[in-house]
């Protein structure tokens, strides 16, 4: 039963037209990267890998956006979701099997993008291989896992989300937003508790740090820098920031459940 | 019965081709060359690129490198625009702030601001700060090391990079030496000397003929200084004070010759005793 | 098999009107048989199938099938529902949207695909079977929808509006199903504004009145036209505008 909606959900997202769209995006994108990394004196494997990384994470954030999104909205928006609900399908299954789908379509596209990168990358060595620098494929691979953790996460948020908004465009912005704080968390709480701005008002740092707790911290999961000099990343650390979005992702989806089953579908 | 044909909406659509394709080149809009690609202070900067950081970093380094090889020295100066530099520096230090780890820029930084006397605290201080987070990187705490002592008279400070630099090359016996240089206070003018020609040597290595040729010029200038320190010593120590002209040392034969500079100014003595040239090389302009 | 009681249900509309949609109503289906609901538009029809499914709850009363709550999912095992619309999935076939169906509920793949070659068939639909949904007309995306809500075999079959986007030929096709539904003794559940197929199909009838089943009757027990009875009981209940 949790198999039919994920393997629907993963068809869903295979057969929508913005994943080409996507694909053709990222795919220029990695040529774009050939070309600057020619232009770049020194550093040039960490130029070519943390461009491809940004590429990478761009077109996830753009699956994400684009395709998972409008799958459980238009879901809820065109009542198709009467079939499986009409059936004996528990209400809790189908957003667990809705998430595993599309986790199953994000981890074919990360999968392709790290293929991608990989490519360039290697490209990208053939050319220059003296100025190539310290750059570990491992840990290229590993980030993008860690790409891919990040956008399950923003998957589940977006879900959260989608229960609540009126509409589709809504429960866009709410995402995107979501993205944003998540990405400069730690910077904003860095700047704001450094000596160095003393006038900030008591009340900002309270905010800030509720923000903190309250949305991800994506950038445990940006290994850019790691991959692109090749410093290694602890075990510990790396299996800190897995628990962490596991956690965090677990209680949003919980949290989309017991909303989902109280919501009324006119 | 046939609809008839219509001409009207292809030709229209022609000529507003065509209107468009001769307008388009003419309505670009000369952007001023001294814009900054990020205006933005560098801690918000680091906010406002959320998880592309270093691909703006890159972008921001392109654009100086760019920038530099499009721009030419002052004819008589040899220097470029005081806003030249400013823009050159702030956008060198944005790619930094946005990613430190980032080698490049650290690289131009310290051949074109630092040589050029342009806000030497503050940029060998950014140099510095790199090679703390670069830490398998031997060059940078070189290069930072190097800067304390020569251009910023920090020997402490310069000690401490050299023997890093050191340390992290697995013991290179030219950063060694100059490390002890810097202990015993040697002579500056032999210090950079030392180090011009190990940097030619490096060049030489890996064929950077257009490097070698300005570096070379550079250590011409510093033998020629180097030669009438020499002689100045000499002066003190017969006539128990220093000389007041290189004109001096040339008559009292302890100079030979009046030596010439490479970037055609003249050589003087300064108030404190050192020894400098009116050019572009050891000039006393310090740019704000 | 379907026992509604006493069941209350309102909406809150923007700017905090309450709507009530379903007040005070009661009803009872037996198993076997074959109940007509009709009514004006708006009456509550579509409210109270929603409510029989769980997709909406009711603020009291209580409504079960086959003994089970309608909260528990389980009430729903085997009931087939076709909404007032054929909501489906375009980007599918026919063929992958009756699999989907049927892997809902359960169905093994062997049964699965007898059952659905069946339907198709039936249905006339077996041609564009591998074309998908989103290149139908009206009246195969309501063939297909019904296909969807049979393919499992229920013994409760919930049909809203059945013949709506359908032209004459579909409409004998699905008349025909359900006679047949009937004589397998399945236990239907019509609302509808085709008067002459309730009357045809329909052992009782239920009319729904602004939320309360005004009129309960068995078909046989009818003197007259259906429509008569119709317009008769609306005007009793004092239904002023026509919505």
């Amino acid at each position: 039963m949790i198999a039919a909606v994920t393997w629907v959900t993963f068809l869903e997202g295979l057969r929508n037209r913005a994943v080409y769209g996507i694909t053709l995006l990222a795919s220029l994108m990695m040529v774009f990267t050939v070309l600057l990394s020619s232009m770049i004196m020194q550093d040039v494997g960490k130029v070519a890998t943390d461009l491809a990384l940004s590429t990478a994470t761009f077109a996830a954030l753009l699956v994400v956006m684009f395709v998972n999104i409008n799958i459980l909205a238009k879901d809820l928006e065109r009542k198709t979701i009467y079939l499986a609900l009409s059936r004996a399908v528990p209400r809790s299954h189908y957003i667990l099997a809705r998430f595993l789908g599309l986790g199953l379509l994000l981890g074919l596209v990360v999968l392709l993008l790290l293929c991608a990168s990989l490519a360039t990358i290697q490209i990208v060595r053939q050319m220059y291989p003296s100025y190539f620098g310290m750059v570990s494929l491992w840990l290229v691979a590993v980030a993008h896992l860690s790409i891919f953790l990040q956008m399950l996460l923003l998957t589940s948020l977006s879900m959260l989300f989608s229960m609540v908004a009126s509409s589709s465009f809504v429960t866009f912005l709410l995402t995107i937003v979501s993205w944003l704080i998540g990405s400069s968390t730690q910077e904003v709480k860095r700047l704001v508790e450094s000596s160095e701005l003393s006038q900030i008002a008591p009340v900002t740092k309270m905010v800030v740090k509720a923000a903190y707790y309250l949305f991800p911290n994506l950038a445990l999961f940006d290994l850019k820098t790691n991959a692109a000099h090749g410093i290694p990343i602890h075990l510990s650390q790396l299996g800190f920031a897995v628990l962490y979005g596991v956690g965090y992702a677990t209680a949003v989806l919980s949290l989309t459940v017991i909303i989902f089953r109280r919501k009324e579908l006119t | 019965m046939r609809s008839k044909f219509s001409f009207v909406p292809w030709i229209t659509g022609s000529v507003a081709l065509i209107v468009y394709l001769i307008c388009l080149p003419l309505a670009v809009v000369e952007r001023p060359r001294h814009e900054q690609l990020f205006a933005l202070p560098p801690k918000l900067l680091r906010i406002v690129a959320f998880q592309f950081k270093e691909a703006a970093a890159d972008m921001s380094f392109l654009n100086a490198s760019v920038f530099l090889g499009g721009t030419t020295p002052q004819h008589d100066t040899r220097r470029y625009l005081p806003q030249q530099y400013s823009w050159m520096y702030n956008t060198l230090k944005n790619s930094v702030a946005l990613d430190p780890y980032f080698l490049d820029p650290y690289y131009l930084m310290n051949s074109a601001l630092i040589w050029d006397r342009y806000k030497q605290d503050e940029v060998n201080e950014l140099i510095a700060k790199g090679a703390d987070k670069r830490t398998w990187d031997s060059l940078l705490p070189f290069y930072a090391g190097f800067n304390y002592y020569y251009f910023l008279n920090n020997a402490d400070k310069s000690f401490t990079y050299l023997t890093e630099a050191s340390k992290r090359s697995g013991g290179n016996p030219f950063y060694d030496s100059l490390a002890a240089r810097v202990a015993y206070k040697a002579n500056k003018t032999e210090f950079a000397i030392s180090y011009l020609e190990n940097q030619i040597q490096q060049a030489d290595l890996h064929g950077q003929r257009g490097k070698t040729r300005d570096l070379e010029r550079r250590l011409e200038v510093l033998k020629a200084i180097r030669r009438i320190e020499i002689a100045a010593e000499s002066y003190r120590k017969l006539f128990g004070k220093p000389p007041g002209t290189v004109s001096e040392l040339i008559k009292s034969s302890l100079l030979l010759s009046l030596p010439s500079d490479p970037y055609g100014g003249s050589f003087y003595i300064d108030q404190d005793g050192s020894i400098k040239t009116t050019s572009n090389m050891t000039s006393v302009k310090k740019e704000k | 098999m379907i026992h509604i009681e006493n069941v209350y249900k309102s909406f809150t509309l923007e700017r905090r009107n309450k709507v009530p949609a379903v007040q005070g109503l009661s009803l009872s289906v037996a198993r076997g048989e074959a109940f007509g609901c009709i009514g004006p538009n708006g009456a509550g029809k579509s409210t109270t199938i929603k409510l029989l499914l769980d997709l909406i709850r009711p603020d009291s009363g209580s409504i079960s099938i086959n003994g089970l709550p309608s909260t528990d999912q389980a009430s729903r095992a085997m009931v087939g529902y076709l909404p007032e619309n054929p909501y489906l999935y375009d980007y599918l076939t026919a063929s992958e949207y009756l699999a989907y169906a049927a892997r809902l509920s359960g169905l093994k793949s062997t049964v699965m695909a007898e059952r659905r070659g069946a339907l198709l068939e039936r249905l006339k639909l077996s041609q564009a079977a591998h074309r998908r949904i989103i290149t139908y007309s009206k009246g195969m995306q309501q063939r297909t929808a019904i296909a969807a809500a049979l393919i499992h075999n229920p013994e409760l079959v919930v049909l809203d509006e059945p013949m709506s986007g359908l032209d004459p030929l579909g409409r004998k096709l699905i008349f025909d199903l359900i006679a047949e539904l009937k004589g397998q003794g399945k236990t239907i559940f019509i609302s509808s504004h085709v008067l002459t197929d309730i009357e045809r199909l329909c052992d009782r009838v239920g009319i729904i009145v602004q939320g309360h089943l005004s009129f309960e009757g068995v078909v046989k027990d009818m003197s007259g036209p259906l429509d008569d009875l119709f317009l008769q009981v609306v005007q009793a209940a004092g239904v002023g505008e026509v919505r």
